[in-house]
């Protein structure tokens, strides 16, 4: 019982960095339909550039985070902006598109910051705290914190402004949208750029918990966009349910087959999705044929 | 003047946006509207006077929604001219149409379904103002032309019942102030019971003064709530005349029954 | 006839003849590196190839051709180093194995498409590559070294030059197969598939094997891309098969062209040669690759194969000149029936079974009731008319019938049999055809192609001929085209057989689709709309095509909306509204029928004034 709650905690702060990730890629998703498989290295970018504001910046931890979500998200408004001719249109080109941008961004961060990663000095130290006999490390408390907080103003932000509700309103119609006067492209590409906001944040936070490295978001990335999918792509409640079952899922494949946890990690995810396409929390929008 | 700065000044902007009483009249001059290499819509015209109600009646594959999509600017229009209280509409963006005073009822309603219904009615005032006295007033004058509505104002409008949905789209419609309303196919799915409420909310805004432009399959709700009507047939204008002389034509019946 | 199956972009001996010895000399002009870095090229030629066939025929995202390659060359290097078997044995078991893998990962593609799939199959691609990294079987992080090199008859295959030779006759061989593939049966059906699953499966084609062979196809590429890099490099680690070069092949199929084999290749040669040019500068490579697919995916989705015809068609552009060179001629009327047999045998044995009975069907979606309680009976030989104003449930009645929604409640029986919840291509070879209100024509295949699809009535499984008995396939191409010119002829659509539907006139291609469902040879044919968008000429050619249709012995129900195409086609008229049957008589009895046209008015005070009697004409 106690190896179990500690495995766990174990795997609730990575949890929460795939439900962040979840979060940011079903935002995109849902507004204009475009899947980000650059999502993945904005996260990365995101990672470095909180990072070296950080470190070598000496700047407080937290200002570094809002910087480098500043950054990111003027990427994925230029993302947005070239990929835009092929929104709602092309499902495939869009993917490979994107697919391209993670390509670029890879290559940037090579010519940035070298191909060797950098640990992250953990921002708040001291020794792991003990409930119950279970230990919880503070950096952990930190992490599930923020991200509690950062879903509360995603929330916030969709159930209470005006930019929010034109958001969801061209999600679900993007015709009845333009005729009540809201501005699509623009929505979409605000929808893009805290979507890229939401994975700088989740990089920013992996940081002190992995190694960050140029490659480092192939791993996180897919086992976010598997969040999302478990999650059924397209709703917040699913993204953040989809990144705990995850982290979980990939706390305690790692305890019963250490190595190998990740392979058992996606055969079960595809043995899941493939008896529930939908999505554990189903939205109806999968195989339109 | 971009839909932004009037989000975030709210109020101000929004009393210069207000279009107010000034009369416009909508004129349609040689409009064509193709698909691919279909003619949907050829080459037609007709005025709408302020304060008048227009119907565009015909049978199915007539053309009368592409011509209300391309007033919008919601399809391409491949020829015309389009001009509303002297604005000529063919230059405006389709989302901009809205700011000029010209309301949209589409087809088949398109409310919002996840979000609710009082969402849907604040989206309406986009392009005017959000949570400011003039949405709260408009809002007030929907829930009272809508009883209903307002009791449900906290549901989600996708689990509301056709009829109620499209009580939705026409306040959402009206919630911008507009002075002219487009209504496409009101009518549609609904039962004829509440096919007359529809009847008696039209009627009301006519009263109100507002323009109308009703494209409607069902005859006898068009001859009722329009004092003219326009009868198109392959996408063309084939009659124009006073509902009253409309209603007793033959001619309108054969074209109307596809024969 | 033989001048038939000449493909139009069927390669001359010559042209043949000229790589032949391009290859036969490659090797005499190049250096001991420059023949590696060929050799490498090879590889991952095949590697796209395969890639190609997935995503750019079948339309199936693939993201997992980095793991059939790697699952391959690994079952290679564990056999003869772990196992001690010789190098062809263990190459044959690894090409069975990555065969394997590859239909394992396309069970997804059963359920899921577009992104989801790309998502899975990385995700398993991504597992993959963890299993080589840990297993100890596999090497972990320094892989396996020391393959032994390939026996070949006292060939000495550890020279790159000779080895050079292998690859390059399994490569041509690998792609005339993925070529003869594409250009007969199985390569159309799997673009139809790509350009519209829905009208593929109405016509016959078997969707889900379709999905489940395309990643095998892809898969059995992988293998032998897989074999050849372990007989080549003789040391494979896990490296060579990660994510960055899943990208990087992902990268040369779309710069390439990935609906065109030949581009594949091309895109593979041409990146691995540039890669190698930028060794020094792997960076700036991978950021030149990133933003060469951005802006073809932007700017050229067609990627290098698809610019010339793009050239082509601006040039038209520009000089005026337009698809309606030539007219639609006269459709030629089938025999009547008894003549060619075809359906309806019927009529003559006194079989007196409905052709159509759908009893008490109902069909909800959420809370809506589209349709409630629907009846009616289609007798043999009848052209049935269903009418109705817009949203009474006409369209989904028909994909009730043709298998595209389950029923909610009640039965449908074609023929006398129970079909009802039965997939749409068992329903096309239970004799079934139909026509889509918006046009469901496969955009990227000739009008030919769309006819050839349909007429090809074979079953998936048949396609152990292309492995076993590629003459029998050839056989079956030969006797299509026969068909299929006949069909063409009869619809008089000779002058546009190689063209692509989207670029000729709505009329012709209405035509094309009615045309397409009579390839299939059905007994029952629903036409969806089909005067939608013609003009008054054409409109009489289609009626006059429906008549003959039905003289030929087939059952026809056509929803319309032009009431005079109706009265003049139809014996009988069935009159939805709602949901719901209103009417059902001869057309005079429907049109004069109180409910009907207070339906289409919306007025009963109206609907009590006279007809109008005008004449019936259309």
């Amino acid at each position: 019982m106690q190896v179990f709650l500690q495995t766990l905690i174990g795997g609730l702060s990575l949890g929460a960095i795939y439900a962040l990730v979840a979060m940011g890629f079903s935002l995109v998703y849902r507004t204009m339909g475009l899947v980000n498989f650059a999502h993945a290295d904005v996260l990365m970018i995101g990672a470095y550039a909180a990072s070296t504001f950080y470190m070598s910046t000496r700047l407080p931890f937290a200002l570094a985070m809002v910087l480098a979500i500043a950054v990111t998200g003027l990427i994925g408004l230029f993302i947005e902006r070239v990929l835009r001719p092929l929104e709602n249109k092309d499902f495939t080109l869009m993917l490979i598109g994107t697919i391209g941008f993670g390509m670029v961004l890879q290559a940037v961060a090579v010519l940035i910051w070298g191909a060797t990663g950098r640990a992250v000095r953990t921002p708040v130290g001291g020794a792991p705290l003990e409930f119950f006999g279970l230990r919880v490390r503070t950096y952990d408390l930190v992490v599930l914190a923020i991200a509690a907080a950062a879903v509360f103003l995603l929330v916030a932000f969709l159930q209470r402004t005006k930019m929010g509700a034109a958001m969801q309103a061209v999600a679900m119609d993007h015709e009845a949208a333009t005729a009540v006067g809201i501005h699509v492209g623009r929505s979409n590409a605000i929808a893009f750029a805290l979507g890229a906001g939401l994975a700088a944040l989740a990089g920013g936070l992996v940081g002190p918990l992995l190694y960050v490295n140029p490659t480092m978001g192939g791993t996180i990335g897919i086992k976010g966009f598997a969040a999302a999918m478990l999650g059924g792509c397209g709703n917040i409640p699913g993204a953040i349910a989809g990144g705990f079952a995850i982290g979980v899922l990939d706390s305690f494949a790692a305890g019963h087959f250490q190595g190998y946890s990740e392979l058992v990690v996606f055969l079960v995810f595809t043995v899941v999705i493939m008896i529930r396409p939908t999505g554990l929390f189903g939205e109806t929008t999968v195989s339109r044929a | 003047m971009n839909a932004d700065t009037t989000a975030r000044d709210g109020e101000k902007t929004a009393e210069r946006i207000e279009p107010g009483p000034a009369p416009a009249t909508l004129t349609v001059e040689d409009l064509s509207v193709h698909y691919g290499g279909v003619c949907a819509v050829n080459s037609i015209g007709f005025t709408v006077e302020p304060g008048q109600s227009v119907g565009i009646i015909g049978a199915n594959g007539a053309g009368k929604t592409s011509t209300l999509k391309a007033l919008m600017g919601l399809v391409p229009r491949s020829a015309g001219r389009v001009t509303f209280g002297g604005v000529d509409l063919t230059k405006v963006k389709a989302r901009e149409i809205v700011r000029h005073g010209i309301g949209y009822v589409p087809e088949g309603r398109h409310v919002f379904p996840g979000l609710t219904v009082e969402k849907n009615l604040m989206l309406g005032a986009y392009a005017r103002a959000w949570r400011g006295a003039g949405t709260r007033e408009s809002l007030a004058e929907v829930y009272e032309l809508f009883p209903v509505l307002g009791e449900m104002r906290g549901r989600l409008a996708g689990a509301l019942s056709g009829g109620q949905q499209q009580m939705l789209a026409v306040g959402r419609a009206l919630m911008a102030r507009p002075r002219l309303i487009l209504l496409d196919e009101p009518s549609m799915g609904l039962s004829p019971k509440l096919v007359e409420g529809i009847l008696a909310v039209l009627l009301r805004l006519r009263e109100e003064g507002l323009s109308l432009l009703l494209v409607e399959q069902n005859a006898k709700l068009t001859f009722e709530a329009t004092s003219d009507c326009v009868v198109m047939e392959n996408g063309e204008v084939a009659m124009v005349g006073t509902s009253r002389d409309l209603r007793d034509d033959v001619q309108v019946r054969r074209i109307y029954l596809g024969l | 006839m033989s001048t038939l199956l000449r493909h139009r972009n069927a390669p001359r001996l010559g042209t043949v003849a000229g790589f032949v010895l391009i290859a036969w000399l490659l090797p005499y002009t190049l250096g001991g590196y420059a023949i590696h870095v060929v050799d490498v090229a090879l590889v991952f030629a095949l590697l796209a190839i395969g890639m190609g066939l997935a995503m750019g025929i079948a339309g199936q995202i693939n993201l997992a051709q980095i793991a059939f390659f790697g699952v391959s060359a690994y079952t290679t290097a564990i056999l003869t180093t772990h196992n001690g078997l010789g190098f062809w044995p263990a190459a044959a078991v690894a090409l069975l194995a990555s065969a394997l893998i590859g239909l394992l990962v396309g069970v997804p593609a059963l359920r899921m498409q577009s992104h989801y799939l790309g998502i899975v199959t990385l995700g398993l691609a991504l597992g993959f590559i963890n299993w080589t990294t840990n297993a100890e079987i596999a090497g972990g992080a320094e892989g396996i070294s020391a393959i032994p090199v390939p026996p070949m008859f006292g060939v000495d295959l550890s020279s790159e030059y000779l080895y050079y030779y292998l690859e390059v006759v399994v490569f041509a061989l690998a792609l005339a197969f993925a070529l003869f593939v594409v250009r007969t049966g199985l390569g159309r059906r799997l673009m139809a598939m790509r350009d519209d699953p829905l009208a593929a499966g109405a016509v016959g084609a078997e969707i889900p094997l379709l999905r489940m062979t395309a990643f095998m196809l892809s898969s059995v590429f992988g293998g032998l891309a897989g074999v050849l890099y372990a007989g080549l490099i003789r040391y494979i680690a896990p490296d060579t098969f990660n994510i960055a070069n899943m990208f990087l092949l992902l990268a040369m199929v779309v710069i390439g062209g990935r609906q065109s084999l030949v581009g594949c290749v091309v895109g593979a040669v041409g990146l691995t040669l540039i890669r190698e040019q930028l060794v020094d500068y792997p960076t700036y490579a991978q950021l030149g690759f990133g933003i060469v697919v951005v802006l073809m995916v932007v700017f050229a989705p067609t990627g290098l194969a698809g610019v010339p015809t793009r050239l082509k068609a601006l040039l038209d552009r520009r000089l005026g000149r337009t698809a309606e060179r030539s007219v639609l001629r006269e459709f030629r009327p089938y025999e009547a029936a008894g003549d060619q047999g075809v359906g309806d045998q019927g009529r003559e044995t006194g079989d007196s079974r409905p052709m159509l009975e759908i009893s008490g069907v109902a069909k909800q979606f959420r809370g809506l009731k589209a349709l409630r309680d629907v009846s009616l009976t289609v007798e043999r030989g009848e052209i049935r008319g269903i009418v109705g104003p817009n949203g009474s449930g006409k369209t989904t009645l028909f994909n009730i019938v043709s298998g595209f929604y389950r029923p909610s409640g009640g039965r449908v029986l074609i023929d006398g049999h129970v079909v009802s919840g039965s997939r749409p291509y068992r329903l096309s070879r239970h004799g079934l055809a139909r026509t889509f209100q918006n046009l469901r024509l496969f955009g990227e295949l000739s009008v030919r192609d769309n006819l050839l699809v349909a007429l090809d009535r074979s079953r998936t499984y048949a396609i152990w001929k292309y492995a076993l008995w590629p003459v029998g396939v050839w056989r079956q191409e030969r006797r299509l085209h026969r068909q299929a010119d006949d069909l063409l002829d009869r619809f008089g659509l000779t002058e546009f057989a190689a063209a692509r539907p989207g670029s000729l006139p709505y009329g012709i291609q209405r035509r094309i689709e009615i045309a397409r469902a009579m390839a299939g040879a059905p007994r029952l044919l629903l036409l969806d709309e089909p005067a939608a968008g013609l003009n008054g000429e054409e409109v009489r050619q289609l009626s006059e095509i429906v008549r003959s249709i039905r003289g030929s012995g087939v059952t026809v129900v056509l929803i319309e909306h032009n009431m005079g195409l109706v009265m003049s086609l139809c014996e009988r008229v069935t009159v939805l509204a709602n949901g719901s049957v209103i009417a059902e008589g001869t057309p005079a009895e429907v049109v004069a029928d109180h409910a009907v046209i207070e339906a289409y008015l919306g007025d009963s005070a109206m609907a009590d004034m006279p007809l109008p009697t005008t004449e019936v004409t259309s």
